[in-house]
C-alpha cells in the first residue's frame, strides 16, 4: 500500500456499510445497507468485486463459514474490517474533510 | 419444496462466476431471495429480481475485476478466458454485421431448422415422453381378456368377470373398472348431455391420485344394492360449469333426474380423468351378464410383483372362470398391457417419430447448407486471416474466432426458431387438430428449451467445426504477397464442398421421397370407395336414459323413435330419416361371432362381424344399395318384443364368407356366438366403410332396432338442401316429445369423413412441408457451390473460350461440373430412402414403400430442379469476356 493511495468512493461506501454493520458483514448484508442507506441500487457482483479488492489491499479479512439450508447448501463468506482498513477509511475522511474546509454548500449552487 | 431462485439462471451464473465468488455470491442470493425478496416481491418480481442480480452481477465480477489481477492479489482461472471470449464475440458481432446479405440468409436457415425440430420436439415430448401423471406408472396395467383360438388378443371384460378376477388376484394392490356412458344432466334451463363414466371404487388408488377436493369413494359405495348416488366431478367439469367454486362439493347435480351428491373433485390428468365429465361410482350388479363385454380394467401391481410373475396366477383365474362359465367364457385367457400404451396408439407413435426424424433431416441439411456457407466465407477471408495469423494469432484462436462466429448465428437462429416454433405450436393448439392426442398439453417447457439449446449447440458445431478445421495451420505469409487467385480454394476444398452439396442432395431426396409416399397414400385414400354417401347427410344422437325395467324400456324406446322419425320423415327438406345403434365411422365399433346355423359349428367356421341395430330406411338414408331380398321394415323386432329367428340383412362381404356362390336369401345364421339367437336373412346390402375409411370394408350384420332397447340413439337424416336448416326443427320436434332429452353430436356427415382423414392429411401436410424446404435449401447448395466455383474458374474458362470453346461446350462443361456431385446424391439417397421408408410402412395407404412411381418421380422432381440451379451460374460463365477475363490477372 502505497502514500497517498485513496480509497474510490464505491470502495469507502462499501467499507463504511461494512462499519455501519459492525464491522462484521457479508455479501448480502452489505449490499442491503448500501441500498437502504444510499438510495442506490447496486448488484451483489458488483459488492463483491470491491470486497475482493479491498481484501486484496489488506483492508478487510474474509472467511467462510459452514453450508447452511437458507443458501441452498453454501457456506457465508464472513469479511472482518482490519486495522489498515479503518485507517485508510479514517485517512480518506480526513482528506475529504480537508477539501471540505472552507467550501460553503451555497458556494455549490449551480442554479 | 423450499422456494428458491430459479434454477436456471443459478447455473448460468455458477458458469461465470470465477470460482473464488461462486459459492459466497450464490448463497447470497439464495438466502436474500428466501429471506427477503419472495416476500416482498411475489414470485415473478422474485425471479426477475433473481435474473436482474444476474445479468448486473457477471459484467462487474467478470470483467471489470479482470485488470486488478495486476494488484498484488492471486492471479485466478478464468479470467483471461473471458476476456479472450468477449473480444471473440466482438469481432465476430463486427464481421457478421459488415455482411448482412449474408447473415440474414444464415439466420433463415438456422430459425427454419431449429424452429421445425423445436415443434415437433414439443409434440413429442408431450405426448410420447412427458412424466406420467400418475406416481410408479410402471406398476400399473390394463387388463384385457383374449380369446386365443379365435384371434381376440385385446377383448374388454365383462362386469361379473371383473369382480370374479379382483376376488381371485393376489398380485395386485388395487384392482379396478371403468366403464364409459354418459347422462343427462337436468335440473338447469337446458337438459345437457354429458360423459358420465362409472368406475369402481379402488379406481382412483389404481392409478396411484386422489381427487384434490373432497374426497374419493368410500370402499363400500360400489357394494350390490348400494345407491351410487354420488359422484365425482372431472377437473375441467368443475371449472367449467362450477367456476372452481370449492363449496360444489357437498352440493348435489341431477343426472337423469336423479340427485346425485358431490363429493369430490378429481385433479387433472390429460388422461382417465378426462375421458368424462363426471364419475359415478360402478355398483356391483348380480345380474349383469357375463357375455357383455364392456369394461376397462386396470391394476396396480404389488410392490417387487413384476407383470410377468401376476399373468400366470390371473391366467390360472381366467382358465377357472372358463370352466365354470363356458357358454360366455370358452377359451378365455388374459393379456395385460403396460401403462404407457395410453399415450399414444402405435399409429401416432409411427407418424410422431417419422415427422422427428424428418426435421432431424431437415436439420442436417440445413447445417450442412451452413458448412458450405462458412467454408466459403472463411476462403474469401484468408487474407484477414493471414494478417492475424502473421500478427502472432495462434490456429486455436482461429478456429476460435470461426467458432464463435458460428456459435453467435446458431444463438441468434435457435431465438428466431423457438419463435417459430412458438408460433406452431398456438396455430396447432388453435388448429385443435385430432392428429395428435391431447393437443392442448402441447407446449413450451423447460425440456423443449433445453432440447432447442442442444439443438442451437450441434447447429453451431456441425455448420462452425468444419471450416475451423480448415483453417490454415502455419501464417501462410505467401497469401499476403500473391494476389488471392493463386491459393484461393484449393483442390481439397473443392472436393469437400463437392461431398456436401451431395450429402445434402441424399438427404432431401430421403425426405422428398417420404413425402412422396404419403402424398400418394392421401390421394388413394381420396379415391376410396365409402360404399356410402357423405353428402347432404345430418347426424346428431339422443340418449334416452335406460327405464329400471327393460320392458318398458324397450316399449318405450320403440314409441319415441316411431314418433320421432315418423315427424322427420313427413317433414318436406327431409329425403329419409333413420336410427342406428353406432355412428359410422366411429373408430370402435360393436361385433359378435356368428355362423352359418345350418352348417357344423366348428372353431374355423365361426366369423367375425360387426353388428348394427337399425331402423327401417336406415341403408337408403346412407346411400347404401340394396343387392338382393328386401330391407327391414316395422313389424321386424328383437327380443323381447319378437323371439327369434329374426329378420336380419348381411353386407356382400359377410354374405361372400358365409355362403360363397350361394344365395343368402333365407338362411339361418347364428349370432352372438349362441345358438339360441338365430336371425334369418332378409337382404343383401353393399358393402361400406363402418370402422373408417382406412379400414377394408367391414362383415356386417344389419338387425333390426326395436326391441334391442339400444341407447343413446344415433340418427342419420338424408335431406333435400343444407342439412345444417333442419337442426332446429330436429331441437323442436323432440322438445315435444321429451322436454329433457338433449340432443348432442350434432354433425354433418361430411365433416366426419374429413375427421378420419384428419390425421393424415395432418402428417402429410407437415411432410409435404418440410421436404419442400428442404429441397429448397439442397437447391441453395447446389447453386451456391457452383456459382463459387465459376466466380472462382473465371480465367480458366476465358482461356477456354479465347482457345475457342464454343458456348454450349462451356455450358455443358459447367452443368455437368455441378450435377455429378448431385447424381452420386441423388443415388446415395434413393439407396437410403429405400431402407428408411420402410419404416413408415404403417403410415401408408394404397402405396408400398418401394413404390416405383414415387422414387422415379421425386427423382426427376430433384434433378430437373438441380439442373435448373446449375444452369444459372452455368449462363454466367458462357457471358464471360475471355479478354476481360484475362486482363483480371
Amino acid at each position: 500500500m502505497g502514500k497517498g493511495e485513496y480509497l474510490g468512493e464505491f470502495e469507502q461506501l462499501v467499507m463504511l456499510a461494512l462499519v455501519r454493520l459492525g464491522k462484521v458483514g457479508y455479501g448480502m448484508t452489505v449490499r442491503r445497507e448500501l441500498e437502504a442507506t444510499s438510495g442506490r441500487s447496486v448488484s451483489i457482483g458488483a459488492v463483491y468485486a470491491t470486497l475482493d479488492r479491498l481484501e486484496a489491499k489488506g483492508y478487510l479479512s474474509s472467511s467462510v463459514g459452514d453450508p447452511e439450508p437458507v443458501r441452498g447448501g453454501r457456506g457465508r463468506r464472513t469479511f472482518t474490517m482490519e486495522p489498515d482498513g479503518l485507517v485508510a477509511l479514517a485517512r480518506s475522511r480526513a482528506v475529504l474533510d480537508k477539501m471540505w474546509d472552507g467550501v460553503r454548500l451555497s458556494d455549490l449552487d449551480v442554479s | 419444496m423450499k422456494p428458491r431462485g430459479p434454477r436456471v439462471a443459478d447455473a448460468v451464473l455458477g458458469h461465470l462466476l470465477p470460482d473464488r465468488h461462486r459459492e459466497a455470491v450464490l448463497g447470497d442470493l439464495a438466502e436474500e431471495f428466501q429471506r427477503h425478496v419472495l416476500p416482498e416481491r411475489g414470485r415473478l418480481g422474485a425471479h426477475l429480481w433473481y435474473w436482474l442480480q444476474l445479468a448486473r452481477s457477471i459484467w462487474p465480477t467478470r470483467l471489470r475485476t479482470a485488470p486488478v489481477a495486476k494488484q498484488p492479489g492471486p492471479r485466478h482461472k478464468g479470467d483471461g478466458f473471458m476476456i479472450k471470449t468477449l473480444s471473440d464475440l466482438k469481432y465476430a458481432a463486427r464481421s457478421l454485421r459488415k455482411t448482412p446479405g449474408f447473415t440474414l440468409i444464415v439466420l433463415i436457415t438456422m430459425a427454419l431448422g431449429i424452429g421445425a425440430n423445436t415443434a415437433i420436439f414439443s409434440v413429442v415430448y408431450s405426448v410420447l415422453l412427458a412424466p406420467f401423471p400418475y406416481p410408479e406408472a410402471n406398476r400399473i396395467v390394463q387388463i384385457w381378456t383374449t380369446t386365443p383360438e379365435r384371434g381376440w388378443f385385446f377383448n374388454s371384460p365383462s362386469e361379473p368377470n371383473f369382480w370374479d378376477l379382483e376376488e381371485r388376484s393376489q398380485s395386485f394392490e388395487h384392482l379396478a373398472a371403468y366403464r364409459g356412458g354418459s347422462a343427462n344432466l337436468t335440473g338447469g334451463e337446458f337438459p345437457e348431455r354429458i360423459r358420465a363414466a362409472q368406475i369402481t371404487a379402488e379406481f382412483l388408488q389404481t392409478l396411484g391420485v386422489a381427487p384434490i377436493m373432497g374426497r374419493d369413494f368410500l370402499p363400500d359405495e360400489d357394494d350390490i344394492g348400494a345407491d351410487g348416488r354420488v359422484v365425482l366431478l372431472s377437473n375441467q367439469f368443475w371449472r367449467t360449469n362450477f367456476g372452481s367454486d370449492p363449496s360444489a362439493v357437498g352440493g348435489s347435480i341431477s343426472l337423469d333426474d336423479v340427485s346425485h351428491t358431490i363429493v369430490g373433485v378429481l385433479p387433472h390428468d390429460g388422461m382417465w380423468l378426462e375421458n368424462a365429465q363426471v364419475f359415478r361410482p360402478l355398483v356391483r350388479n348380480p345380474n349383469e351378464s357375463r357375455a357383455n363385454n364392456i369394461l376397462s380394467v386396470i391394476g396396480r401391481l404389488r410392490q417387487g410383483i413384476s407383470s410377468e410373475m401376476a399373468l400366470p396366477e390371473m391366467q390360472a383365474a381366467a382358465t377357472q372362470l372358463a370352466e365354470q362359465y363356458p357358454e360366455s367364457n370358452e377359451g378365455m385367457g388374459i393379456n395385460f398391457a403396460p401403462a404407457s400404451r395410453w399415450r399414444a396408439n402405435s399409429q401416432v407413435r409411427t407418424a410422431l417419430w417419422v415427422l422427428m426424424g424428418a426435421v432431424g433431416f431437415l436439420l442436417l441439411i440445413a447445417c450442412v447448407n451452413l458448412a458450405n456457407l462458412m467454408l466459403a466465407r472463411a476462403t474469401s477471408r484468408r487474407r484477414e486471416i493471414a494478417v492475424c495469423a502473421a500478427l502472432g494469432a495462434g490456429r486455436g484462436r482461429i478456429a476460435g474466432r470461426i467458432l464463435t462466429e458460428s456459435a453467435i448465428l446458431a444463438g441468434a437462429g435457435a431465438a428466431a426458431g423457438l419463435l417459430l416454433a412458438y408460433g406452431a405450436i398456438h396455430l396447432l393448439r388453435a388448429v385443435n387438430t385430432t392428429a395428435i392426442p391431447r393437443v392442448a398439453e402441447v407446449g413450451v417447457n423447460g425440456w423443449v428449451l433445453g432440447f432447442t439449446l442442444l439443438v442451437g449447440i450441434i447447429t453451431a458445431a456441425l455448420s462452425g467445426l468444419l471450416p475451423a478445421v480448415q483453417t490454415p495451420r502455419d501464417g501462410s505469409p505467401s497469401v499476403l504477397r500473391e494476389g488471392e487467385r493463386g491459393i484461393l480454394g484449393s483442390r481439397s476444398q473443392d472436393r469437400l464442398r463437392q461431398i456436401l452439396v451431395g450429402a445434402e442432395v441424399a438427404l432431401a431426396l430421403v425426405l422428398l421421397v417420404g413425402a412422396g409416399l404419403m402424398i400418394r397414400s392421401f390421394g388413394r385414400l381420396q379415391r376410396v370407395d365409402f360404399g356410402f354417401s357423405p353428402d347432404n347427410r345430418l347426424t346428431f344422437s339422443v340418449n334416452v336414459p335406460q327405464a329400471a325395467n327393460r320392458n318398458e324400456h324397450v316399449v318405450a324406446l320403440q314409441q319415441f323413435l316411431t314418433e320421432f322419425l315418423g315427424g322427420l320423415n313427413s317433414a318436406p327438406q327431409v329425403r329419409s330419416a333413420a336410427a342406428v345403434s353406432w355412428r359410422p365411422l366411429d373408430a370402435s365399433t360393436t361385433n359378435m361371432g356368428v355362423w352359418d346355423a345350418s352348417g357344423p359349428h366348428e372353431e374355423e367356421s365361426v366369423v367375425l362381424a360387426d353388428f348394427r341395430h337399425v331402423t327401417p330406411g336406415y341403408l337408403r338414408t346412407m346411400g347404401l344399395s340394396l343387392l338382393k331380398g328386401r330391407d327391414l321394415n316395422d313389424q321386424d323386432l328383437m327380443y323381447p318384443l319378437q323371439n327369434p329367428p329374426w329378420s336380419v340383412i348381411v353386407s356382400e362381404a359377410l354374405s361372400a364368407t358365409l355362403w360363397p356362390g350361394g344365395d343368402p336369401i333365407g338362411q339361418q345364421i347364428t349370432l352372438w356366438s349362441d345358438e339360441r339367437a338365430v336371425g334369418t336373412v332378409v337382404g343383401v346390402v353393399e358393402n361400406m366403410r363402418e370402422r373408417g375409411l382406412e379400414q377394408s370394408p367391414t362383415r356386417a350384420v344389419y338387425l333390426p332396432y326395436f326391441g334391442a332397447g339400444w341407447s343413446p340413439v344415433h340418427f342419420v337424416v338424408h335431406t333435400a338442401g343444407d342439412p345444417t336448416q333442419l337442426v332446429p326443427q330436429v331441437r323442436t320436434q323432440l322438445a315435444d316429445i321429451n322436454p329433457i332429452l338433449p340432443v348432442y353430436d350434432i354433425d354433418l356427415m361430411d365433416n366426419a369423413v374429413a375427421d378420419s382423414m384428419a390425421g393424415r392429411q395432418f402428417n402429410t401436410v407437415l411432410m409435404a412441408a418440410f421436404s419442400i424446404v428442404a429441397l429448397l435449401l439442397a437447391l441453395a447448395g447446389v447453386y451456391g457451390v457452383l456459382a463459387y466455383s465459376v466466380s472462382r474458374r473465371t480465367s480458366e474458362i476465358g482461356v477456354r473460350v479465347a482457345l475457342g470453346a464454343s458456348p454450349q461446350k462451356v455450358l455443358s462443361h459447367v452443368i455437368r461440373g455441378g450435377m455429378i456431385p448431385v447424381l452420386v446424391g441423388m443415388l446415395i439417397g434413393l439407396a437410403g430412402a429405400f431402407g428408411l421408408s420402410r419404416l413408415m410402412q404403417g403410415m401408408l395407404f394404397g402405396v408400398t414403400a418401394s413404390d416405383p412411381i414415387t422414387y422415379v418421380s421425386v427423382a426427376l422432381i430433384l434433378a430437373s430442379a438441380a439442373i435448373i440451379s446449375c444452369y444459372v451460374p452455368a449462363r454466367r460463365a458462357v457471358r464471360i469476356d475471355p479478354v476481360a477475363a484475362l486482363r483480371e490477372d
